[in-house]
C-alpha cells in the first residue's frame, strides 16, 4: 500500500472567487483533488469562499468551510479540525500563498500538519525570485538578468544597467497584476509604485525584455521517486510580451524542431528536479526564434490554468495524478483513467492539434485599453480540437460566442489598412481578425510577420484560410472544394456567406455529397492503445470512431467560455444536470468547449464532446446520438440560444419548452401575459428614434432605464436622469444594435428581490427569496444578495411567492425559473423573468440545502415535485444568514470605470455566512478582500445629489472611530453636522490632494459616489481608479456603506467568531 | 509530434513505410547535413507542410523527400491507419496510385545496411588506451558520436565480414550497434559473438541487444506492434545500480524496433532482464549474471541524438571507463 496511512484527514485550500487570472480551472483541479482523497478513504476538509463551484458542494468534502481565505481563519479551522495533511497546490496562487503564510508563522508545525506533495522549501524556491534564480543557476538553467527592487530609488540605476525596454513583475501576484512593459525612466516612475503596491511583499522584479521571442510552456510532473514526465508542450502563437493567459495557444508546439523540443523538455525536467517539486508544475520558456538560446521565465509549482488546458488537450488528468502523488503514490502506481489499463507513468502523445483562444471582457468595458501586455485581461477561454491548425482555430473562434462564424467581422472590414497595421503591431484582442483582414487586402505575410512578430508558420496557416475564402468566392463549389474547406474548419454558415446561399442549403449540398463530420477520440496515446475514454471531437476525415450510446441518452448543452454575466455558475448547473441524469438512469452526454471547467472533465458525463456550441456542431451530435431529449436550461444564455434550432430539428427539449423561452424573451408576448395575470412591471416603451424616445419619456417620466432588446448580463443598459444623458446614451446604444428597438423603462429605485424557483407545470417551490442590498439600478450580479428573507414583511413574501407561482404556471415552466422583482411604495413590480438556471442557483442550493439542479432535472425528466417529496410552496429558511458578494477584477483592467450600474461588471463572487445578517455581511466583505482590524481613516467625496443621504452615514462611521478626510463640498456638509474633517483638495488644486491621501496610504477606505460615469477625465473616475490601483477599498453605493457600518463591530477585533462548516450549518451532522 | 526528420533518417526505419500519427508534419522543415540519407521506404501523413518555419531550415520536408526519392503520401487519415496497424499487427503496405494493383509479394529491405555517416569523419585516435570495437549493424553513427567523447580510439567493424578479422589484439570492449530489421539475418555472426562475450566486455543497443540474446541462447520474436515513437516508459528492475551509479526507476524512451527478446527464452541462460517496458512488458534491457555485458533495446534518450543525457547512459559510459582503466 503506497499511500501514507497516517493521513486520515486532509485540509484542501480552494482558490476563492473568480477574478481575471484565477478562474474555473481551480474548481476543476480542486474537485478532482477532493474526489481523489475521498476515493482513498481520506476525510476532506475544504476551505473556499466561492459558492459557485462544484468543489464547495456539501457532498464533495466531509467539511466544507465557505470562509474567507485568510490565514487567521484557516488557522482556526486547523485548530478545530486537526487535519494531518494540507493540500495547497490545487488552489491557485491563493492556496500557495496561504500555505507559505501558515508554514512561515509555524502554524503547520505547531498543529503537526504536514504539507502534502510539493514541500514548503520547493514552493519558496519557485516563488521567491532570488532563491529561484540561484536554484536555476546551480543547475545551469539560464534565467534572465534581473534585479529585485523594493523602492523607486534603487530601481533607477538598475534599470539603466538592464536597458529599456524592461519588464516590471511584481512578486507573488496572479495573472501578472501590476506588471507591464516599461520603455523609459518616466514610465518606470509611474509604473513601479503600482507594481510594488500589487505585490503582497512590496517587491518587484525588473528584467530585460524579450519581446518577440517564442513563449513555450511545458507541464511537468514528478513523484517522490524522482520520476519526471512532461505531459504537454504548448506554444503561444502570440510571442513573448503578451501574457500566456491572453495569448492564442496551441498544443503541442508547432515551430520547434526536434532538438529545440528535446532541449526544453530536458530543461523542464531538470527544473522540476532542482526545485524538488512533488506534484506538478508549469515551466515557461522564452526561446530565441533565431537561435537555440532560451531563458526560463517562470515556474508555477502548482496546477494552473495551463495545466487545466494541458489536461483537456491531452486527456491526462494532471490534478488527479498530482493529488495521488501528494498522498504518496508514484506515477507507475497510478492508473491512466483514459485507457483504463495503462499507468500514469507515460508522456501523452496526441494526434490532433489543440487551439486555445481567450475570451476578453471588452464588450462590457468599451473604454478599457484593449492592448494586451504582461497583465492578463481575459476572463475565460475556449479550446478547440482539430486535425489541422486552420480547423482548430476556426472552431475555437466560433466557440467564443461573440457572433463570429469565421475570422471575419463586419466592423473590422470597415477599418482602414493603416488601422489594421497599427492594431497588428500593437497587439490587441482583435489581432487575429485584423491579420486576416490585412491578408484579404493583400498585405504581405512578411509585413504582418514583422508587425506582429508572430512566427511565419502561423501567419501562413492563417493565410490558408484566406486563400480558401477567395477560392470559395471565385470558383463553383465542388465536392472536393467543399471537403477541403470543411477540413480547414469553415462553417456551413461561413460558406453560405461566401457563396451567397444559406447554411441550410450548404448543409444539404454537403450531406448530399456524403461529406459528414466524423468523431475521433481523445485517448492520450494517439491510437497506440485501445482506450475507454468517453471524450470526442469532430473533424472531417475518412473514418468515424463514434458508437452512439443508444437508448436513454440525454444531451446537456454547456455554457461555453467564462465571461462577465455568464460565469462558472452555469458550469456548476451543467455538471449537476449530468449527475442527476445518471442518478435517474440516463446516460449523460455533455457538449462544451471551456477547457477550464468541471463539465469538460470527461469523468463527469458518460460522454463528452469538446465542440463549439453552434447549431451546426450541436445538431450533428444530436443526429448521431439520437438522444431522448436535450437539456438547455442549465447552460445559460448559450444553451437557450440553441433551443429553437434543436427544437426545429425535431429533438425534444426536456423541461420548459421553446415556447416558454420565447414567451419570456419576447417583450410583447410577455407584457400581454403579465397583464392577464394582473402583475405589474415598470412602465416601458420600445423606441426606434430619439424623437420617439422623448415622447416615451414624457409618459414614463425620468429617471429611466434604457436598454437594447435581447440582452445578457445587462450589456448596454444605462440609467438616464435627464434628456442630455438620454441623448448621449442613445447615440451609443443605437450603434450597438442598429436594427433593434431600444427599450425605455421607468427606473424604480426600490428594494430589489430575486427568486429562484422550481416548477413542474402544476406546482411550484420557491427555494428562496434573496434581497439585494444595493437599490435597483445596480445589476443583480453586482449586488450583495442576502439570504434568507427574514426582514421582509409578510405581505411582500406572500406576494412574491404568489407572483412566482402565477408566472411559472402561466409560462408552463418545467424546471428552474429566476425572477427579479422590485418593491417600491408597497407595490411589487416584476423586472425580469428567466425560465432557466441563474447565477444564484449554486449559492441558493448550498444555503437552502436543496440540490436545485437535480430536482429541476428530474422534473424535466417527468418526475413531479410531489413525487420528489417536495410539497411546500416556499422552501424552509435555514437558521443562519448568508450573503453573496460580488468580486471585481478592476486592477487587471486599467482605465475602466468602477462605479456600479445596470451593466454587470463583476467577474466572480464570494459567500459570507453567519448567525446574524451582520456577521454574514462581515464575512462576505472579508472574503471579498477586506482586511479586518486595519481600518481607521476614510476619504469621502460625495456627489451633490447623494449628500443628504451620505452625511449622516459618514457621521456614524466617524463615531465608530474613523478619521474623516473629505473634499471641500463634502467637508462643509460634514462639518455642519459636527464631524471633524481633514480637508483635502480636489485634484490639481493644492496639497494634500485626494490622490495624495489615497496613494500615500493615509486612508484605507474611499467613499465616492458616481455623479456621471464613463468620462475618464472626471475627478470621480480618477479617484476611484486611484483607489483600485493602490489597493485601497472603496464604496460607490451608499447602500453598501450602510451595510458596512452595520457589520463594523465584527471588524473591530481580529478575534472572529469561529468558522462553522456548511454541513454543520445545514444540521447535516 | 516533432522528430519526423530523425525517424525518416534513422537507419532503423529502413524498409518501413512511416505513418505519422500526428497530423501536421514538416512544420519546421528539415536541415539535413551534407550527405544525409533518408531510410524510410515511404512517408504517410495527414498534412505535410510546404511553408516551414525555423531558423535552421534549409528545405521543406516534401522537397527533401523528393531529393531522397522517398514517396510522400498526404491527406491520409493517419489515425485510422494507426488504429488499423494496432489491431492487425505490423502490416505490409504499398504506396501506389489509386488504381494500381497490390503486389504479389513484399520485398524485404536489403540488409545489412552500409554505414555512411561516420566514415566521412575519420575517427580520432589520440589516446594510447586500448580501442573500443564497434560492430556496425547499420546505425553506428549516433553511437560513434558519443564514443568519440570518451577519448577511446574506435575501430568500426562492418557486419558483413567476420568480426575477429577486424578486432584489434587489445581491446577495451565490444559495442554492438543498433540497426534495422530482423536479427535472424545476422545468424552467421552468432557463434563468434558468443565466443567474444567470454573474453571481452560487450555492450549492445537495439538490434545488437537482440543479437546478444540470440548469441547467448535466448530467442527473439517479431512484435505484433513494434515500438516506434518517443514515449515508451521503461522500468528499471532491481538492483537499480550499476557500478557507482543508481539508475532512475522509470524513464521515458524513444524507440524504433519491431523485434524483441522473448523473456521466457532467457530462463536457461545466464542473462537477466534489467529493463522492461512498463505497459506491455517488453524486455528492454539485459545483463549477465557473471560476465560484464549489458544491453538495451533502445538508445537511452528521447532525442536519439545525445546519449549522455540520462542517468543510465552516464552509468554506462562511466562503467566503460572503469573497465577500460
Amino acid at each position: 500500500m503506497p499511500q501514507d496511512l497516517r493521513l486520515k484527514k486532509v485540509l484542501v485550500i480552494g482558490s476563492g472567487p473568480i477574478v481575471i487570472g484565477q478562474a474555473a480551472e481551480f474548481d476543476y483541479a480542486g474537485t478532482q483533488a477532493c474526489r481523489v482523497l475521498q476515493e482513498q478513504g481520506v476525510e476532506v476538509v475544504l476551505v473556499n469562499s466561492n459558492p459557485a463551484t462544484i468543489m464547495t458542494d456539501p457532498e464533495v468534502a466531509h467539511r466544507t468551510y465557505l470562509e474567507p481565505l485568510s490565514p487567521e481563519l484557516i488557522r482556526q479551522i486547523i485548530a478545530k479540525e486537526r487535519p494531518q495533511g494540507l493540500l495547497a497546490t490545487l488552489g491557485g496562487q491563493i492556496g500557495l500563498n496561504m500555505a507559505l503564510l501558515l508554514g512561515n508563522d509555524g502554524t503547520l508545525e505547531s498543529y503537526g500538519v504536514e504539507l502534502l506533495g510539493t514541500p514548503l522549501e520547493a514552493i519558496r524556491r519557485s516563488e521567491d525570485r532570488q532563491l529561484f534564480k540561484e536554484c536555476m543557476q546551480q543547475v545551469g538553467q539560464p534565467v534572465l538578468e534581473s534585479y529585485t527592487v523594493q523602492t523607486l530609488e534603487e530601481a533607477f540605476p538598475l534599470a539603466e544597467l538592464l536597458g529599456y525596454p524592461l519588464i516590471i513583475r511584481p512578486a507573488f501576484t496572479l495573472g501578472g497584476t501590476g506588471g507591464g512593459f516599461c520603455y523609459s525612466a518616466q514610465e518606470l516612475k509611474e509604473m513601479l509604485p503600482i507594481g510594488l503596491a500589487a505585490s503582497p511583499i512590496q517587491q518587484c522584479l525588473l528584467e530585460r525584455s524579450l519581446q518577440g521571442w517564442k513563449e513555450i510552456e511545458y507541464e511537468a510532473v514528478r513523484d517522490k521517486n524522482d520520476t519526471c514526465l512532461t505531459i504537454c508542450s504548448m506554444e503561444n502563437v502570440d510571442p513573448l510580451g503578451i501574457h500566456t493567459g491572453d495569448s492564442i495557444v496551441v498544443a503541442p508546439t508547432q515551430t520547434l524542431d526536434h532538438q529545440d523540443a528535446t532541449m526544453l523538455r530536458h530543461a523542464a525536467i531538470a527544473i522540476i528536479q532542482a526545485l524538488g517539486i512533488e506534484g506538478g508544475c508549469n515551466v515557461q520558456f522564452a526561446l530565441n526564434p533565431q537561435s537555440r538560446e532560451y531563458y526560463v521565465i517562470e515556474v508555477n509549482p502548482r496546477v494552473s490554468r495551463s495545466s487545466a488546458l494541458a489536461s483537456k488537450a491531452t486527456g491526462y488528468p494532471i490534478a488527479r495524478v498530482v493529488s495521488l502523488i501528494a498522498l504518496g503514490f508514484t506515477l507507475d502506481e497510478i492508473t491512466n483513467p483514459i485507457t483504463g489499463h495503462t499507468t500514469a507513468c507515460f508522456e501523452p502523445a496526441i494526434d490532433y492539434i489543440v487551439c486555445k483562444v481567450p475570451r476578453w471582457p471588452f464588450d462590457k468595458f468599451r473604454i478599457a485599453n484593449r492592448k494586451l501586455s504582461t497583465q492578463m485581461k481575459s476572463t475565460g477561454e475556449v479550446m478547440a480540437i482539430g486535425r489541422s491548425f486552420p480547423e482548430a482555430l476556426q472552431k475555437a473562434v466560433r466557440s467564443l460566442e461573440q457572433g463570429y462564424e469565421a475570422l471575419y467581422s463586419q466592423d473590422i472590414a470597415a477599418y482602414s489598412t493603416e488601422e489594421l497595421q497599427e492594431g497588428i503591431s500593437e497587439g490587441n484582442d482583435l489581432r487575429l481578425f485584423l491579420m486576416m483582414e490585412a491578408l484579404r487586402r493583400g498585405v504581405t505575410l512578411a509585413e504582418i510577420g514583422e508587425a506582429s512578430q508572430i512566427d511565419p508558420f502561423f501567419i501562413q496557416e492563417i493565410n490558408r484560410i484566406c486563400l480558401m475564402e477567395q477560392i470559395i468566392q471565385q470558383q463553383p463549389l465542388t465536392r472536393d472544394l467543399l471537403w477541403e474547406a470543411k477540413r480547414l474548419g469553415f462553417a456551413d454558415s461561413e460558406i453560405a456567406r461566401l457563396t451567397g446561399s444559406s447554411k441550410e442549403q450548404v448543409r444539404q449540398t454537403r450531406e448530399g455529397w456524403g461529406l459528414k463530420r466524423v468523431y475521433k477520440m481523445v485517448d492520450t496515446c494517439a491510437g497506440l492503445y485501445p482506450s475507454e475514454a468517453p471524450y470526442y471531437y469532430s473533424t472531417f476525415e475518412e473514418y468515424d470512431e463514434l458508437v452512439p450510446l443508444g437508448n436513454q441518452t440525454v444531451v446537456v448543452i454547456g455554457s461555453g467560455p467564462i465571461r462577465i454575466g455568464q460565469g462558472v455558475e452555469f458550469d456548476y448547473c451543467s455538471v449537476h444536470a449530468a449527475q442527476a441524469l445518471q442518478e435517474a438512469g440516463y446516460q449523460a452526454v455533455m457538449i462544451n468547449n471551456n477547457p477550464e471547467t468541471v463539465s469538460t472533465d470527461f469523468n463527469v458525463s458518460d460522454r463528452l464532446f469538446f465542440e463549439p456550441l453552434q447549431e451546426e456542431e450541436v445538431l450533428d451530435i444530436l443526429w448521431r446520438e439520437q438522444p431522448v431529449g436535450v437539456l438547455v436550461q442549465f447552460g445559460g444564455q448559450t444553451a437557450i440560444n440553441l433551443a429553437s434550432a434543436i427544437h426545429e430539428a425535431g429533438f425534444t427539449i426536456l423541461g420548459s419548452s421553446l415556447d416558454t423561452i420565447d414567451l419570456a424573451e419576447d417583450r410583447a408576448r410577455f407584457e400581454a401575459m403579465l397583464e392577464e395575470l394582473a402583475l405589474a412591471r415598470p412602465p416601458a416603451r420600445g423606441v426606434r428614434s430619439l424623437a420617439e424616445a422623448y415622447q416615451a419619456v414624457e409618459v414614463i417620466g425620468y429617471p429611466v432605464l434604457v436598454r437594447p432588446s435581447y440582452v445578457l448580463g445587462g450589456r448596454g443598459m444605462e440609467i438616464c436622469r435627464s434628456p442630455e444623458e438620454l441623448e448621449g446614451f442613445l447615440e451609443e446604444a443605437a450603434k450597438i444594435t442598429p436594427n433593434h428597438p431600444v427599450l425605455i423603462d421607468r427606473y424604480i429605485p426600490g428594494k430589489e428581490l430575486e427568486v429562484d424557483a422550481i416548477a413542474d407545470g402544476e406546482h411550484v417551490v420557491v427555494v428562496g427569496i434573496m434581497e439585494h442590498i444595493e437599490r435597483a439600478g445596480v445589476h443583480s450580479g453586482d449586488s450583495l444578495a442576502v439570504y434568507p428573507w427574514s426582514d421582509l414583511e409578510p405581505w411582500l413574501i406572500e406576494e412574491v411567492v404568489e407572483a412566482t407561482k402565477k408566472l411559472s404556471l402561466a409560462l408552463q415552466v418545467k424546471g428552474l425559473i429566476n425572477i427579479q422583482f422590485v418593491a417600491h411604495e408597497e407595490k411589487l413590480y416584476i423586472l425580469e423573468v428567466n425560465p432557466r438556471s441563474s447565477r444564484t442557483v449554486p449559492f441558493l442550493s448550498k444555503v437552502s440545502g436543496l440540490p436545485m439542479v437535480r430536482v429541476a432535472t428530474k422534473v424535466a425528466l417527468g418526475q413531479s415535485l410531489r413525487q420528489q417529496g417536495i410539497t411546500r410552496d416556499l422552501w424552509h429558511k435555514n437558521g443562519f444568514s448568508a450573503v453573496k458578494a460580488p468580486v471585481f477584477s478592476w486592477s487587471k483592467l486599467r482605465g475602466v470605470e468602477i462605479g456600479l450600474g445596470p451593466e454587470m461588471k463583476s467577474t466572480g463572487e464570494v459567500i459570507g455566512m453567519g448567525i446574524s445578517r451582520e456577521e454574514a455581511l462581515a464575512r462576505a466583505f472579508w472574503a471579498s478582500g477586506w482586511k479586518p482590524g486595519k481600518n481607521k481613516a476614510l476619504l469621502a467625496t460625495i456627489a451633490n445629489r447623494d449628500r443628504k443621504e451620505a452625511i449622516p452615514l459618514i457621521k456614524l462611521l466617524w463615531r465608530e472611530g474613523y478619521e474623516i478626510y473629505a473634499t471641500p463640498g463634502t467637508a462643509v456638509d460634514l462639518e455642519a453636522v459636527g464631524v471633524e474633517v481633514t480637508l483635502v483638495h480636489k485634484m490639481n488644486l493644492g496639497t494634500p490632494s485626494v490622490l495624495d491621501v489615497i496613494s500615500s496610504g493615509l486612508v484605507d477606505l474611499v467613499i465616492n459616489t458616481v455623479s456621471k460615469g464613463r468620462d475618464p477625465q472626471r475627478d470621480g473616475f480618477i479617484i476611484r481608479r486611484c483607489a483600485v490601483e493602490h489597493d485601497v477599498r472603496y464604496f460607490t453605493s451608499l447602500d453598501t456603506v450602510t451595510c458596512f457600518w452595520r457589520c463594523l463591530s465584527f471588524f473591530q477585533s481580529t478575534e472572529f467568531i469561529p468558522p462553522i462548516s456548511l454541513q454543520e450549518r445545514l444540521n447535516w451532522i | 509530434m516533432s522528430g519526423y526528420y530523425e525517424y525518416i533518417c534513422d537507419p532503423c526505419s529502413a524498409g518501413l513505410i512511416l505513418v505519422f500519427a500526428y497530423p501536421l508534419i514538416g512544420n519546421y522543415g528539415v536541415a539535413p547535413p551534407a550527405g544525409a540519407q533518408g531510410y524510410a521506404q515511404a512517408v504517410v501523413v495527414r498534412e505535410s507542410c510546404s511553408h516551414p518555419s525555423h531558423h535552421l531550415t534549409t528545405s521543406s520536408l516534401p522537397a527533401f523527400l523528393a531529393t531522397q526519392g522517398i514517396p510522400l503520401l498526404s491527406e491520409v487519415d493517419t489515425r485510422a491507419v494507426t488504429q488499423h496497424i494496432r489491431i492487425s499487427g505490423e502490416v505490409r503496405g504499398v504506396v501506389g496510385a489509386p488504381d494500381s494493383q497490390p503486389p504479389v509479394s513484399y520485398p524485404e529491405a536489403a540488409l545489412p545496411l552500409t554505414p555512411t555517416s561516420w566514415e566521412e569523419e575519420p575517427v580520432a585516435v589520440k589516446s594510447d588506451l586500448p580501442p573500443l570495437a564497434v560492430l556496425d549493424l547499420g546505425a553506428a553513427a549516433a553511437i560513434c558520436q558519443e564514443l568519440k567523447r570518451l577519448e577511446y580510439p574506435l575501430v568500426v567493424i562492418p557486419a558483413t565480414q567476420p568480426v575477429a578479422s577486424h578486432l584489434p589484439s587489445e581491446c577495451t570492449a565490444l559495442i554492438i550497434s543498433d540497426g534495422p530489421g530482423d536479427p535472424g539475418v545476422y545468424r552467421h555472426l552468432l557463434p563468434e559473438l558468443q565466443q567474444l562475450t567470454t573474453c571481452l566486455p560487450v555492450y549492445a543497443f537495439g538490434l545488437g541487444h537482440l543479437l546478444l540474446a540470440l548469441a547467448l541462447g535466448g530467442d527473439c520474436y517479431r512484435m505484433p506492434c513494434g515500438h516506434r515513437g518517443s514515449n515508451y516508459t521503461v522500468q528499471t528492475l532491481p538492483p537499480v545500480t550499476l557500478g557507482d551509479a543508481t539508475l532512475e526507476p522509470m524513464h521515458i524512451t524513444s524507440q524504433n524496433h519491431g523485434y524483441a527478446v522473448l523473456e521466457s527464452s532467457l530462463l536457461g541462460t545466464q542473462l537477466e532482464v534489467s529493463h522492461r517496458e512498463l505497459h506491455d512488458g517488453t524486455v528492454e534491457g539485459m545483463w549477465h549474471r557473471s560476465l560484464p555485458l549489458w544491453s538495451l533495446q533502445y538508445l537511452p534518450d528521447c532525442s536519439r541524438l545525445t546519449l549522455d543525457q540520462t542517468e543510465e547512459c552516464r552509468a554506462f559510459w562511466s562503467y566503460i571507463r572503469k573497465v577500460g582503466s
